[in-house]
């Protein structure tokens, strides 16, 4: 763990509605090394994509803000910067990938010319260098033809083609970060395969760090380093990818795992975790987790637990691996309310 | 406090179970109507013309059509509040009452429009095939011709006047009330619900009826408010180059057309109408914009 | 593209034939006698049976369709009944006049309507906005005759800037296109915010900013070039507004054009005057939205190469 790219320290983000403040991320913490992949896992709803969204603060067309917290690059706080440094940062880097290749590149632009804009801007090199570039970077995902390509339009590309574009053009100006929205989730299984094996050539050559956003636990089994479990906004379990695996502590973490079908075993229906994840305009105020959870007690309706260190290097957030608090009176305070 | 200690997770569904939106389209909507201020006040703008569409003749301070000799072209006083016309008429009575003129005009050629364009439009969208292209291409053709060449057209053949001022408005706002009960026809026809009461064997006409035309209603309510603004226009347009209201009726485009030759000595007789039509088209447009808003967003122009 | 180009000749066709059709059964929608009209209120019963030979009407209809369509090919569009003079002749005078006057409306009302458009959805739900779509409502709501008469009013009487009617100079489109122009800006206003305000949502305005571009970029490289697609269809229909709208403020500014000639027409119930006037009206509107429609192709990359 020598030279942490990206920290990110207490992280808030919240949303404005006409009904009150949401606090879509409420706290998360963690930290990525040079050339490290790490996985924030979690259902649609947890919080993971506004967390990436905020690490690269395109909040803008949200009606969400950064409330609180840190996003340390390279020792700069990322909250603090102005919007003009922040665009240097943008594309340069950390760079972004998304989840819809289909709509992610601008239908009226060729392929080279949405190649060669970034490349322009941040490595100010002429348009015929910028050229050659995005032809290399083409020819690095994996794209033959590379010299036609530049001339087409995203819609004559599959979504394949059309994520292998996306990869080049995040990874054209050798960003430190690069950051992952379910980046293969929209795309066939086979596919889905290359494009990750293709995320994984391509950093480890240029030592950039991963932060890959998934709900796919198959994926960080294959790709990550180290990996974060998120439940409503929250961080509930952090450790290493084997740890996590084998010895999952939450009880969230556990139903996960739970719900993967193995190979080998036949069941008649796969298991999967009971209720939804809650609105987040109505969360409990415990535990948030609590209503969904096989081990709830009644402290976890009560207060919501600490995301504490098991070990060096295991962190979660659950009474069942703490000391419930005995001071009653403090608890029948917060139930009134 | 016994009870008490276990609250907390019975409070959560408890609230989990109050949270569930139980709201009805209409307070849906009147929500997100109440939100839009303009549109709210030109609702109530609205409600204020149609009263004095009714009222208006009775209230007029003044005759509106006996000429006054005395006082030709004076300009705005205590006496008259907007000024007399070439005969000495008051133009503030003249404009109260023809805001009935303007607003019957409005509303019963567009009313006129949507019934024949809605009537089109579902035959078109719900049997397709030939009838939809015999009816979309006499609409291409209708619309072949920009709105109001056409009702000059109309009004050539028909000769001048008010009642085929209305004529000429409603023929062509049929085919765009058409076109758009046609499109939202074909979008009701497609979705599930329609399949399964076809499969249960519902009458043709019952499905019409009780299935496609109550979801093409908010696009057929919000059209035709926004119409109305523009029917009021091109009514008081059509009169002010004399096809339509002949002198001395006091539509608002007639009095504008006979002050125009006193333009410079007396601009009074031609302001005041204007602000009138300016105004209410304004209202009929703001509310069009707030319903659209409110009901159905995906209406663009 | 060809084939597309193709594909819409060929639509177009039918319509044409409708059009025309329309238009020949124009006349004999009027009531009343078309020989006697023709012929004048006082001519005798044999005079008017000479000029129902002369004009074909005691033929089959179908017949006189097809002479109609034949006279139509050749620019033979008959005679005014006003001036004695041919159609083609009177017509042929007053075209360029609306034409130029309709040309630089429009050409202002798209660039004004554009840029309020634009300012209205980037800076959405501030005093910008607000301004730019009441604005934009108040020029829909305006008559145009009387917005007209104002200008001419404070312009022209006034203060003496600008002549208050006729076309002498290039003084004399101010006015009448500032007046003709108004409603499509206030509309390509309209439209420009909705389309761009749902462009700007799009992943791939999303992508741009991902990859450092400023919001000067995003929003006229990346928004507009997108939000423009619907917006000229859209135009190109507001050209049909702007032909009927010539009408009214040609009649206003007593510009020597095509709406005047059919409003004096009318009046004098000048029927092939009016049967010709429709006829080109509705044959520009058709080759305008065939225009926009090559536009829309040529702004879309995904019907260009299909």
């Amino acid at each position: 763990m020598e030279e942490k790219v990206l920290q990110v320290k207490n992280l808030q983000t919240h949303f404005t509605r006409d009904s009150g403040v949401v606090k879509a991320v409420d706290g998360v913490s963690f930290e990525v090394g040079k050339g490290e992949t790490l996985g924030i896992v979690g259902e649609s709803g947890s919080g993971k994509s506004v967390t990436s969204l905020s690490v690269m603060r395109l909040l803008k067309d949200t009606p969400g803000k950064i409330a609180g917290g840190e996003i340390l690059y390279e020792g700069r706080d990322l909250t603090k910067v102005s919007e003009r440094e922040m665009r240097k940062i943008r594309g340069n880097e950390i760079a972004m990938i998304f989840q819809e290749p289909m709509t992610s590149l601008n239908p009226v632009y060729k392929i080279g010319r949405q190649l060669e804009e970034s490349i322009i801007l941040h490595m100010k090199v002429s348009k015929k260098a910028a050229r050659e570039r995005s032809i290399q970077m083409l020819t690095a995902v994996g794209i033959s033809r590379p010299e036609k390509i530049v001339f087409e339009f995203p819609h004559q590309l599959s979504g394949g083609m059309r994520q292998r574009v996306m990869i080049a053009m995040a990874m054209a100006c050798n960003p430190k970060v690069l950051i992952a929205d379910e980046p293969t989730t929209a795309l066939d299984v086979t596919i889905q395969a290359q494009i990750l094996e293709l995320m994984k050539s391509l950093t480890t050559t240029t030592d950039t760090a991963i932060l890959l956003i998934t709900h796919d636990l198959g994926v960080v089994a294959e790709m990550c380093d180290r990996v974060v479990v998120m439940y409503g906004g929250r961080a509930v379990e952090e450790s290493d990818v084997i740890s996590i695996f084998t010895n999952p502590k939450h009880p969230y973490t556990q139903g996960l795992l739970e719900s993967i079908p193995k190979i080998g075993d036949r069941v008649d229906r796969l298991s999967s975790i009971p209720g939804n994840v809650p609105i987040p305009a109505h969360m409990p105020m415990g535990c948030k987790f609590a209503p969904r959870c096989p081990h709830a007690m009644d402290v976890c309706w009560e207060q919501e637990p600490s995301f504490d260190k098991l070990t060096d290097n295991h962190s979660v957030r659950c009474w069942l691996h703490k000391e419930v608090p005995t001071d009653e009176s403090n608890l029948v305070g917060s139930s009134e309310r | 406090m016994v009870e008490l200690k276990l609250s907390n997770k019975e409070a959560y569904y408890q609230q989990t179970l109050e949270n569930i939106p139980s709201k009805t389209p209409f307070s849906e909507f009147w929500r997100k109507f109440k939100k839009q201020k303009l549109a709210f006040v030109a609702f109530f703008f609205v409600v204020a013309l149609i009263l004095l569409a009714f009222i208006g003749p009775f209230i007029t301070p003044y005759d509106i059509t006996e000429p006054d000799y005395e006082n030709v072209l004076s300009g705005p006083s205590a006496q008259h509040w907007a000024g007399t016309d070439a005969y000495g008429r008051d133009i503030f009575s003249r404009v109260l009452a023809g805001t009935q003129i303007s607003l019957y005009v409005g509303l019963t050629s567009v009313l006129l429009g949507a019934i024949g364009g809605t009537f089109l439009g579902i035959v078109a969208g719900y049997y397709g095939k030939r009838i939809d292209s015999i009816i979309m291409r006499i609409c291409d053709v209708l619309l072949a011709f920009p709105g109001i060449l056409l009702a000059i057209g109309i009004i050539a053949i028909l000769g001048p006047g008010l009642g085929n001022v209305i004529i000429a408005v409603a023929i062509f706002s049929v085919p765009m009330f058409a076109r758009i009960v046609r499109s939202s026809t074909l979008a009701v026809k497609s979705t599930l619900y329609i399949e399964a009461t076809k499969s249960i064997g519902t009458r043709k006409k019952r499905i019409i009826w009780k299935h496609i035309f109550p979801g093409t209603v908010s696009s057929i309510i919000v059209y035709f408010t926004m119409r109305i603004g523009s029917a009021i226009l091109t009514a008081a347009s059509l009169s002010f180059l004399g096809l339509g209201a002949q002198p001395p009726s006091p539509e608002w485009g007639a009095m504008l057309s006979g002050g125009r030759d006193y333009l410079n000595i007396a601009p009074h007789v031609t302001i005041f109408p204007g602000i009138a039509i300016f105004i209410t088209v304004l209202a009929f447009n703001l509310l069009g914009d707030g319903l659209r808003d409110a009901l159905d967003p995906k209406i663009k122009e | 593209m060809l084939r597309f180009l193709g594909k819409r000749l060929l639509q177009i066709i039918p319509i044409l034939i409708l059009v025309s059709i329309f238009i020949f059964l124009f006349v004999h929608m009027i009531p009343g006698d078309p020989a006697r009209l023709v012929a004048g209120e006082d001519a005798t019963i044999e005079d008017v049976e000479l000029v129902r030979k002369e004009l074909g009407l005691d033929k089959p209809i179908v017949e006189q369709y097809v002479t109609y369509m034949k006279n139509l090919v050749t620019g033979d569009l008959g005679k005014s009944l006003k001036t004695g003079r041919e159609v083609s002749y009177e017509i042929g005078e007053r075209f360029m006049p609306t034409f130029w006057l309709t040309v630089w409306s429009m050409s202002w009302a798209v660039v004004a309507g554009l840029i309020i458009g634009v300012v209205s959805a980037t800076k959405r739900n501030k005093w910008q906005d607000y301004l730019g779509m009441f604005g934009a409502v108040s020029g829909l709501s305006l008559p145009s005759f009387w917005l007209g008469l104002m200008l001419i009013q404070l312009f022209a009487v006034t203060l003496g800037w600008l002549p208050s009617g006729g076309m002498d100079s290039w003084k004399s489109y101010i006015l009448p296109a500032f007046t003709l122009g108004t409603g499509v800006a206030a509309v390509v206003a309209r439209f420009t915010r909705s389309s761009l305000m749902d462009v700007l949502k799009e992943d791939y305005i999303r992508t741009g900013r991902s990859k450092g571009l400023n919001e000067r970029r995003i929003t006229w490289g990346h928004g507009l070039r997108n939000a423009m697609i619907p917006v000229v269809t859209m135009t190109g229909l507001q050209f049909g507004f702007l032909l009927g709208g010539s009408v009214v403020i040609e009649s206003v500014f007593s510009w020597p054009g095509l709406g005047k000639l059919l409003i004096d027409s009318v009046a004098y119930r000048d029927y092939p005057v009016i049967q010709a006037e429709m006829l080109i009206f509705a044959l520009e509107f058709i080759i305008i939205n065939l225009v926009v429609d090559l536009l829309y192709g040529i702004l879309n990359p995904q019907i260009r190469y299909e």
